[in-house]
């Protein structure tokens, strides 16, 4: 009985560790895909000053707008002197040869479906105007629909997770209740008070409940802790597996009638 | 104190059985025998609540308070059948403390001194199934006088043993009716070392 209890802990623990693995990777591959949308820059160019500041205005208002940066022409020069090691070209390069130029970054983890068509909108708009962009739709569309897929998966995968967990912890549970039936049949012959199944029910249940979920959540918060990892669990999916672990428990109670055993 | 009132055992509607006014004393090692299919598994399983179909009433007194304090939990009856109810692959002293949720020193001393008496104290530690049927009837014997429940059925008394361990069994039976137990066992002939007999003949239970 006790190596019983002590399989479904290991297997119980093992997939709730599991589980818990996927929001952490879920968080890596989110990071990274916002990181690249962050990292690629949108520029705005325009030889009219005013017309590029009344935009950046309008950029800035957008809240998936990390940053909106002015560069007059003179630092645009400087720039590309100081990037491609031109020393000597800002003598022969007239002033008001380079346009003004503004530079977009978007906020990778705040842009959907709703912002990207807002951006695409503002950007599309700007064609009318003298403004010239440096900007590839698909390449946000690309990663929007890498975030979709990713969040569908994701979703896919919980859903797939909690419910083997679900019937993992209702057929071991199951199993092993009818494994010691013959104990069970025996004690009760030997004298053994009938209340002592449901007793040793509730606190193998308990067992079962609180430390694969604890196990796992406390070597968490001690890498947390310890800063062996970045990524951030909400506690509420601790919560979550929990429920699901007392849902099985409370499933198998059912199906495990006090005669039966 | 067991007492049967206007008792009438049935199988399949037919009587059985019949015990008009029949009172089974506290502390007493009584038989019944006789052959088989007369109904005595049935009245053992009947006293133990496995077994309903039957007319009349049954009551079970429980000694006064005053004269002996009341045992917690105690155990109404403990029924022993042909096959010894053991767990085969745990140990002899397991199968011996299965019943006990806290083992007192006073219990451990007794089971291991009836082991001692029964010549089973060297097996202690070994798995059931390798002990012959006797010794597996004692194991099963001792757990369940120590636990001194108010009565103990066996049934058929007779098919477990030879003579001398047949003795060690009455003395075991002697301790759990000293413990307040009754013992009511069930044997297809005559046996001795008992305080009561009845013969089950003509469908009437009768006292010799």
């Amino acid at each position: 009985m006790k190596r019983g209890i002590f399989t479904q802990i290991i297997v119980l623990t093992l997939l709730v560790a599991v589980w818990s693995a996927l929001h952490v990777a879920d968080q890596i591959l989110e990071n990274r895909i916002d990181e690249i949308i962050s990292d690629r820059p949108i520029f705005l160019f325009s030889w009219d000053e005013d017309l590029l500041r009344d935009e950046q205005r309008q950029f800035e208002q957008l809240h998936f707008v990390s940053e909106a940066v002015f560069k007059q022409d003179s630092d645009v020069l400087a720039e590309l002197v100081r990037t491609y090691d031109l020393e000597g070209v800002e003598s022969v390069v007239s002033n008001g040869a380079l346009p003004h130029l503004i530079q977009l970054r978007i906020e990778g983890s705040l842009l959907n479906e709703e912002n990207f068509n807002t951006l695409d909108f503002l950007i599309g708009e700007l064609s009318d105007t003298d403004i010239s962009t440096l900007y590839n739709s698909n390449y946000y569309r690309r990663y929007i629909n890498r975030k979709d897929l990713l969040d569908n998966s994701y979703f896919l995968a919980n859903a797939l997770l909690g419910l083997l967990l679900l019937i993992v912890a209702i057929f071991m549970r199951i199993h092993y209740e009818h494994r010691s039936k013959d104990f069970w049949r025996v004690y009760s012959r030997a004298g053994g008070f009938h209340r002592s199944w449901g007793r040793q029910f509730v606190l193998d249940s308990a067992i079962l409940c609180i430390i694969p979920v604890g196990l796992v959540s406390a070597i968490y918060y001690l890498s947390k802790y310890y800063y062996i990892w970045d990524q951030s669990i909400d506690h509420r999916y601790f919560i979550g597996k929990f429920l699901t672990l007392l849902l099985a428990i409370l499933l198998s109670r059912l199906f495990l009638r006090r005669g039966s055993i | 104190m067991i007492e049967f009132e206007n008792f009438r055992l049935e199988a399949d509607k037919e009587p059985l059985l019949s015990l008009p006014n029949t009172r089974f004393d506290t502390g007493k090692k009584i038989l019944v025998w006789g052959n088989n299919g007369i109904g005595k598994t049935l009245l053992l399983k009947t006293l133990h609540g496995d077994y309903n179909q039957y007319a009349g009433t049954i009551h079970f007194t429980t000694p006064s308070s005053i004269l002996k304090p009341k045992k917690k939990k105690q155990r109404q009856s403990i029924y022993m059948e042909l096959i010894p109810s053991l767990l085969d692959n745990e140990s002899v002293w397991k199968n011996l403390t299965l019943p006990f949720p806290k083992l007192t020193p006073y219990q451990k001393h007794k089971l291991q001194e009836m082991c001692q008496n029964v010549g089973i104290h060297d097996k202690i530690s070994q798995k059931i199934y390798k002990l012959p049927f006797s010794a597996k009837k004692f194991v099963e014997l001792i757990r369940t006088t120590v636990q001194a429940p108010q009565l103990i059925c066996i049934d058929d008394f007779d098919c477990y043993f030879d003579e001398i361990h047949y003795m060690q069994a009455v003395e075991i039976l002697r301790f759990a009716t000293n413990s307040g137990s009754t013992v009511l066992a069930t044997s297809k002939s005559k046996l001795n070392g008992f305080d009561e007999v009845y013969r089950i003949h003509n469908k009437e239970m009768e006292l010799l």
